[in-house]
């Protein structure tokens, strides 16, 4: 019995968009509510400073002159309203990482299943693999951190000695920079990758342990390495153009008049959810290249499936595929 | 020694206080107090210079001078023992002294005699004439009277016989200079010189009476990690000899070059100068130009100024001058907004305050390794400074090369013909230039010369406000440039805070008043050295008004101004009630109506108006008592404006009228930039129409959505890590 639906990875990823939509919302929703809970404290400030003064209007209106001033006084007269929200924005961002955290739970569990599933299928994942997913959480942090790490500090100082005397602008330097960077974004990728098909792993196995998990994750990706790395940058890429065209466009739309004010909120709040459809579509790709390998790995071992309606079963007692 | 003639000088005085058009041409005008015959020949492998100096030096004074004070400012760069390198920790925008230890700097005396051969050495020893209060260093040569202080950047030589009043004294001193790494205006990087501050450098004796001294001495303080020079005016003749290949660039005007072997000489004379400066590198980019008037200066500034100061654009015509731009070749693509940014600057500083004395100006563009070097001025020579970021997305529009081009070249005015004492009153020349700056920035690029993607523009207002307002307010803009208590301090009150006193300046007095007296001020000081309060004679007699509120208050005194709307309210008036003694004998009103005596039933005639009653009150938070202008605009599209008094604390204005009061405003067109919170200038209760319409509510909804909004790009960033 199979209940993932074949296909290419790409395509699973695009798939994944329409069929996670649920999760795209939920995603985006959070960014939202976390993002007002964490601005909160600049709502009395803004209204105080920007509401019922003619500084407001002029910000509106990006006054030649004023604009640039009021911004200072606000940063200087405000400045414990924005101390709030700094703080705030820390907590936030640690909520946002278990929640992602969490929610990986839940995709592992339901992505990519034929006939879509039900928000507790996805509640049910998301507590199934919590723990499992701080774990890997944890390794991820650990291996990438003290690899990319060392990596970047070993580059500057070679390249600091190497350098020193060379001209500004030197193809030597510039080409050491690039490797750099381009190596440093490399181990990101392959730890990335690792991590989510150490949480994948999930989706075979109820009971694989963590670190078990980083090798059947290694092991998959063991030949496919390419068209990982393939999948990974195709989704930063597609990813990165589509936010830095959002970011760019909200960004330079002006909004004056109530309705444009409203229409750019609605622009900020697609803007953010470009993240959330790209990081599903990944998953929904890397989730097809995982069940690929793990079925053919399979397939040897099982015996033909009987014909007819598959028995009832249970997300406890039963994995997914 | 020999005598000079009292004549002399005083025909150079006259000559000095003449009106521009006899600041023009070769013949040198200001006061020769010094002479400066140099031979240096540059190591380009060890960063050494070694040289010869002739310097005859001129009593300007009535006293006998039996000491003379030297500036061996490269010292300072000698130890982490220097006054500079304890003030600033050894950092100075971004770079560190003394890394290695080839990076180190110093300048060694070997040899300094009089004419007839008098050996000065035994006697000459280091003083630290602004003390060091810092703890001493335990590292020291016993033996050595000259090395027995820890800052050795000012030389005392006794002399065997006193210099007569008026007379003068010719020295032969023998030097060695070791370059730094490019640290704090000076030093090498790779093949790279920039050779500031490298020669033994006499420092300025002060006659009782000038800039307020009671009586004559030397004015040479230590080298400042916060000061910059102070010297007297006189001429120059410099030979350099630097390995051949070396593109050379320097203060003056280069007369003669020579090849001699692996070598290239170079001779550059200037006068009317008191510094001088040179930069070396074989791979420099030369690109000469001459900016030719008028066709160079921008289109309409020429009658902008005429119009402000009150002259003719013929009384304002400029001469040619002849420019030699020094790019390094990272910066090849910047040669066309050098060249832009110079003609501006140019044409800006010559018709607002008299044309450029000198026929010659050197731009040299340090190298991306060597910033510390850039942004720096010296007499006829700047250098500029292009950090590579601002050549990148997002801010190539910020204009950082232009605007620093226009300050350089500022200070060939306030710095180079008004010589104005940087140690002790750094305001009158980076405050004076950082304003004039704002000025050109904003004729040349518009009211916000910066600018960001998106619309976001600012201007260097904006950016003197910011550090108005975010700094302690500890520092009056006058003291002693290492007396303020940080160097963001010293940065603030020495430059952006000195552009807020004079816009506030101007826009108190009018710009053609303020045009005129700055003017004036140019045209009288060139080529002498003002004090404060030189500064403030001249302005008051220009303007007929008497400005010591503003010297005490905010160029002696931290005084702040906060004009604010304290409250605001409007409501409709209550209506007429009570006994009234008319004219046709006493009558009593209820609610405002008429109810004894009791008339005749007329008509119903029109439904009496409501009148609204609005009552404002502004205060001043500030220490500062100075006028402001309030601003009331009603519903209706009325607008109505008040004089506050300046010493008022607070008014109450109270108004009866038919419409509501949509808002209330002090110093809305912000004549008073001084104004220390903008926030609290205005209260809106509600919308009008016309110039009472105010957009503010959704002001708060927009940037709060906007804050929410980049807090949430931010939290997705964090996914990178899950």
């Amino acid at each position: 019995m199979t209940t993932i639906e074949r296909r290419g990875s790409l395509a699973a990823g695009f798939s994944a968009i329409g069929g996670g939509l649920g999760i795209v919302v939920l995603l985006t929703a959070a960014t939202v509510f976390l993002s007002i809970l964490a601005a909160a404290p600049l709502g009395p400030a803004l209204e105080d400073s920007f509401g019922r003064t003619l500084a407001g209007d002029q910000l509106l209106h990006n006054h030649p002159l004023f604009a640039a001033a009021n911004v200072v006084d606000f940063v200087h007269e405000k400045a414990p309203a924005i101390s709030g929200v700094r703080a705030a924005s820390k907590w936030a961002a640690l909520l946002i990482l278990l929640q992602q955290i969490l929610v990986a739970g839940g995709i592992v569990a339901v992505l990519g299943k034929a006939g879509g599933f039900t928000a507790g299928e996805f509640a049910w994942g998301m507590r199934r693999n919590a723990w499992h997913n701080v774990k890997c959480f944890l390794i991820f942090l650990l291996l990438a951190g003290l690899s990319i790490g060392l990596w970047v500090r070993g580059v500057l100082a070679v390249s600091t000695r190497a350098f020193e005397d060379a001209a500004p602008g030197a193809p030597a330097r510039l080409a050491v920079r690039i490797a750099g960077i381009v190596v440093a974004l490399l181990l990101y990728a392959v730890f990335s990758l690792l991590h989510d098909f150490a949480r994948a792993a999930r989706r075979f196995d109820n009971s694989v342990g963590a670190w078990r998990a980083y090798g059947r994750a290694r092991r998959a990706l063991s030949g496919r390495w390419f068209r990982a790395l393939g999948l990974f940058l195709f989704w930063l890429i597609l990813g990165a153009v589509l936010l830095a065209a959002g970011v760019a466009l909200e960004w330079t739309s002006p909004a004056v008049s109530a309705v444009a004010v409203f229409l750019h909120i609605l622009l900020q709040i697609a803007v953010l959810a470009i993240r959330p459809a790209i990081r599903v579509a990944a998953w929904g790709s890397y989730l097809a290249l995982y069940d690929g390998v793990e079925t053919a790995r399979m397939a040897p071992m099982a015996e033909a499936p009987p014909a007819g309606p598959a028995p009832a079963v249970t997300l406890e007692d039963q994995t997914l595929v | 020694m020999s005598h000079f003639s009292p004549a002399l000088l005083r025909a150079a005085i006259a000559l000095a206080a003449a009106p521009a058009a006899l600041l023009s041409g070769a013949t040198p005008v200001s006061p020769p107090v010094v002479e400066y015959t140099i031979e240096a020949s540059l190591d380009g492998k060890t960063h050494t210079v070694d040289g010869s100096d002739r310097l005859v030096w001129r009593n300007p004074s009535g006293d006998p001078v039996s000491e003379l004070r030297f500036h061996l400012y490269l010292n300072a760069f000698k130890n982490n023992r220097s006054l500079f390198l304890r003030e600033s920790g050894g950092q100075l925008r971004g770079d560190r002294a003394g890394t290695k230890p080839d990076d180190w700097g110093w300048i060694d005396v070997l040899s300094i005699k009089t004419e007839s051969g008098a050996d000065l050495k035994p006697g000459m020893k280091f003083i630290q004439p602004d003390g060091y209060p810092f703890p001493k260093s335990e590292i020291q040569n016993p033996n050595s009277e000259a090395g027995s202080v820890d800052d050795q950047t000012v030389l005392s030589v006794p002399l065997p016989s006193p210099v007569p009043p008026r007379g003068s004294i010719t020295l032969s001193i023998i030097f060695r200079s070791k370059l730094p790494r490019v640290f704090a205006r000076s030093g090498f990087v790779r093949d790279f010189h920039l050779v500031g501050q490298w020669f033994p450098k006499i420092g300025v004796y002060e006659p009782a009476g000038m800039r307020g001294r009671a009586s004559g001495g030397w004015n040479c303080h230590s080298y400042h990690a916060n000061s910059e020079f102070y010297a007297d005016y006189g001429r120059y003749d410099v030979t350099l000899t630097v390995p051949a290949g070396y593109t050379v660039g320097a203060t003056g005007k280069r007369v003669s070059e020579a090849k001699q072997g692996d070598k290239a000489i170079y001779r550059y004379q200037a006068n009317d100068v008191h510094d001088f400066a040179w930069a070396a590198d074989p791979t420099f980019i030369v690109h000469e130009f001459r900016f030719q008037p008028p066709a160079d200066i921008p289109r309409g500034w020429a009658a902008l100024a005429a119009k402000e100061l009150g002259m003719t654009e013929a009384e304002l015509a400029l001469k040619p001058v002849d420019v030699r731009l020094l790019l390094s070749p990272e910066h090849a693509g910047t040669r066309e907004r050098y060249v832009r940014s110079t003609k501006e600057a140019l044409s800006f500083f010559g018709l607002w305050f008299g044309a450029y004395h000198y026929p010659t100006l050197t731009v040299v563009d340090p190298p991306e390794d060597g910033l510390g070097a850039g942004g720096m001025e010296y007499p006829t020579f700047f250098t500029g400074l292009v950090p590579p970021e601002s050549l990148r997305w997002p801010f190539q529009g910020v204009r950082v090369l232009e605007d620093v081009v226009i300050h350089e070249f500022g200070h060939e005015y306030w710095y180079g013909m008004v010589g104005s004492n940087e140690f002790e009153e750094s305001w009158l020349d980076e405050g004076l230039n950082s304003d004039s700056e704002v000025r050109a920035m904003q004729l040349a690029y518009g009211p916000r010369p910066g600018q960001l993607p998106g619309g976001i523009g600012f201007d260097m207002g904006a950016y003197g406000h910011a550090r108005y307002v975010f700094l302690p307010n500890l520092d009056p803009i006058h003291r002693n440039a290492w007396g303020y208590f940080s160097g963001g301090s010293y940065g603030s009150n020495s430059y952006s805070k000195v552009a807020l006193f004079l816009a506030q300046l101007r826009n108190d007095l009018g710009a053609g008043v303020f045009a005129r007296a700055q003017r004036a001020y140019f045209q009288e000081w060139s080529f002498r050295h003002p004090a404060t309060a030189d500064f403030f004679e001249v302005f008051q007699r220009v303007s007929g008004k008497n400005l010591s509120t503003y010297r005490d208050n905010l160029v002696e005194g931290t005084s702040r101004l906060d004009w604010s709307v304290v409250s605001a309210k409007t409501e409709p008036a209550e209506r007429d009630a009570g006994v009234v003694d008319g004219p046709s004998g006493r009558v009593t009103y209820e609610k405002g109506r008429l109810v004894r005596p009791q008339k005749e039933e007329k008509k119903e005639g029109p439904e009496e108006k409501t009148i609204y009653e609005s009552v404002v009150v502004f205060g001043n938070r500030g220490e500062w008592a100075h006028s402001a202008k309030a601003r009331l605009a009603f519903e209706d599209g009325t607008v109505v404006d008040r004089t506050l008094p300046a010493d008022a604390r607070w008014v109450r204005l109270r108004a009866r009228f038919r419409s509501k009061l949509a808002w209330a405003a002090v110093d809305p067109d912000r004549v008073n930039e001084w104004e220390w919170n903008r926030l609290n200038d205005s209260y809106v209760l509600g919308q009008g129409k016309g110039k009472a319409e105010t957009a503010s509510r959704r002001a708060a909804a927009k940037y709060f959505a906007k804050a929410a909004y980049l807090i949430g790009l931010f939290l997705q960033s964090v996914w990178a890590l899950a």
